[in-house]
């Protein structure tokens, strides 16, 4: 059996002014969709109790004219690693504070105050760090493509409830690929900003230097509609119909190709996206990338002694309430030292310059999310996995990064990963919407 | 740490390094916790031998 997804946020929009629709309406088709869908999908974890009056008040000031733009009465979901008034942020963890957090993280009241409707926090991975782990506070959310498979993380709950149509648009935050490989295991967009353009007020830290909110959504012009809201005086969502017709995309093929980690199918998943893109006008180039290992290296270094910097006082006082991936992935950064640290960020520069010299002479960059479709649950029953990826580097290097849907691997999906320079998430979301417009692998319904 | 190498690094350094944070390692966690420390301990000794 299978579900279309619900309305795109321009669908939506126009039925609301058209007066066919309310705002609680929507939050009701969301609520129903969640009795529906989310005892297989597992991605709700609380319902925000502010939704019901919030979604009354977007009708009573579209009633008497008063429209606060393109996210009026959306309704959204939000990464339980970031506050939400009312609401304890459990962090996916049960050693987290208990208590309600007092006020909305930045990004929530922004978007409240852009008119959406914040229905439900949804599932992350322990701390953002590692997962899928059973045993926890909350099971593991499920991909919706198969339940038997890993939604990947630590925006697991974002991307899952997107895919399973309970919502259009999710918050979420990625510090070594926590947007864009969930999206592009579940089969939505996912979108990490240039770093530092979006306040992090009120997200959980993981690693200060790396970690960068951004947004999931069911189609390219979803997530360009919430990202603009989120970057006020950007203009994201205007160039999208623009094509790529004379733009040159660099093709970074040979950063993952070889890597024995790699399903062949994920590579032929991208040459077809590099000539999709080629047939709808743009100019494909391969080019040469920086050492993929030492990027990882770099963001990895820095991600486990900021975490460790960050919760080894929570482990000392709570550590037997950590779940033990969680539990593993901190302690094991205790072998780091400071000069560790300052030698991974003295090599920020030459890396960032490295990717910025790669985009030399194109518009944007090219390449894999993830080198596989999401693995099955049974894969980490004795503990975490590898899951190889693609995405790390652009934390490291601070670039706007995307996922868009690049197709099914056994009935799984796969993400094209989209990079361009520093402050270009409107070129990077072009190619995206180009790519989404030439393909139709965001339109197959999740069988659910 | 890096200088020590990932191929050299044991559960004793393991335990020594955690002691300085206050934190002791629990059994069922030695190995996967070692596997995690080496790596990043390989991660360590290649930034070591990089050209800013």
């Amino acid at each position: 059996m299978t579900a279309p997804r619900g309305p795109s946020i321009a669908e939506a929009g126009a039925a609301l002014r058209a007066g066919r629709v309310t705002a609680q309406g929507l939050l009701a088709q969301c609520h129903d969709r969640i009795r529906a869908v989310d005892g297989q999908v597992r991605a709700v974890w609380a319902i925000c109790p502010q939704a019901e009056p919030l979604a009354a008040q977007a009708d009573a000031e579209l009633a008497r004219g008063q429209d606060r733009g393109s996210l009026h009465g959306i309704p959204f979901v939000i990464k339980d690693m970031v506050d939400v008034a009312g609401l304890p942020t459990t962090n996916g963890s049960r050693a987290a504070d208990p208590a309600p957090a007092d006020v909305d993280a930045w990004v929530v009241s922004r978007l409240i105050a852009a008119g959406a409707v914040p229905v439900a926090k949804v599932a992350t991975y322990e701390w953002g760090l590692v997962g899928p782990e059973q045993g926890l506070a909350h099971p593991a959310a499920t991909n919706p493509w198969n339940r038997a498979h890993i939604t990947g993380g630590s925006s697991s709950g974002s991307a899952a409830a997107v895919a399973a149509g309970i919502v259009q648009i999710a918050v979420g935050s990625d510090t070594g690929g926590s947007i864009r490989a969930p999206a592009a295991y579940c089969g939505a967009v996912g979108i990490k900003p240039t770093r530092g353009r979006i306040p992090a007020d009120g997200f959980f830290a993981l690693s200060p230097d790396l970690d960068t909110p951004g947004v999931l959504a069911a189609t390219v012009h979803d997530a360009a509609l919430m990202l603009q809201a989120l970057m006020p005086g950007s203009d994201v969502a205007s160039g999208l119909g623009a094509g790529v017709r004379g733009l040159t995309l660099g093709y970074a093929r040979d950063w993952f190709a070889d890597d024995p980690a790699l399903d062949r199918r994920v590579l032929q998943a991208m040459d077809d996206a590099a000539s999709a893109l080629s047939l709808a006008g743009a100019r494909i180039v391969e080019v040469p990338m920086p050492d993929y290992a030492l990027m990882e290296a770099v963001g990895a270094v820095m991600i486990h002694v900021e975490a460790l910097r960050l919760h080894a006082a929570s482990l000392r006082a709570r550590g037997a309430l950590w779940g033990r991936m969680a539990t593993q992935t901190v302690q094991a950064g205790a072998v780091l030292t400071d000069g560790d640290l300052a030698a991974a960020m003295a090599l920020l520069p030459s890396l960032t310059s490295g990717v910025d010299q790669a985009l030399n002479g194109c518009d944007v960059l090219i390449t894999a999310v993830t080198l596989t479709a999401a693995p099955p649950f049974a894969a980490f029953d004795k503990g975490a996995v590898w899951t190889p990826m693609r995405t790390l580097p652009f934390n490291v290097t601070g670039h706007p990064a995307l996922s868009v849907p690049a197709g099914f691997i056994g009935g799984l999906p796969v993400g094209l990963q989209v990079i361009g320079r520093h402050g270009d998430e409107a070129g990077i979301l072009r190619v995206a919407a180009a790519f989404e417009a030439a393909t139709d692998h965001g339109a197959v319904p999740v069988p659910l | 740490m890096a200088d020590a190498g990932p191929a050299l690094l044991t559960e004793a350094d393991l335990r020594v390094a955690l002691a300085a944070h206050g934190l002791t390692l629990r059994p069922a966690d030695v190995a996967a916790t070692l596997a995690t420390a080496r790596f990043l301990a390989a991660a360590a000794l290649r930034i070591s031998r990089a050209d800013p």
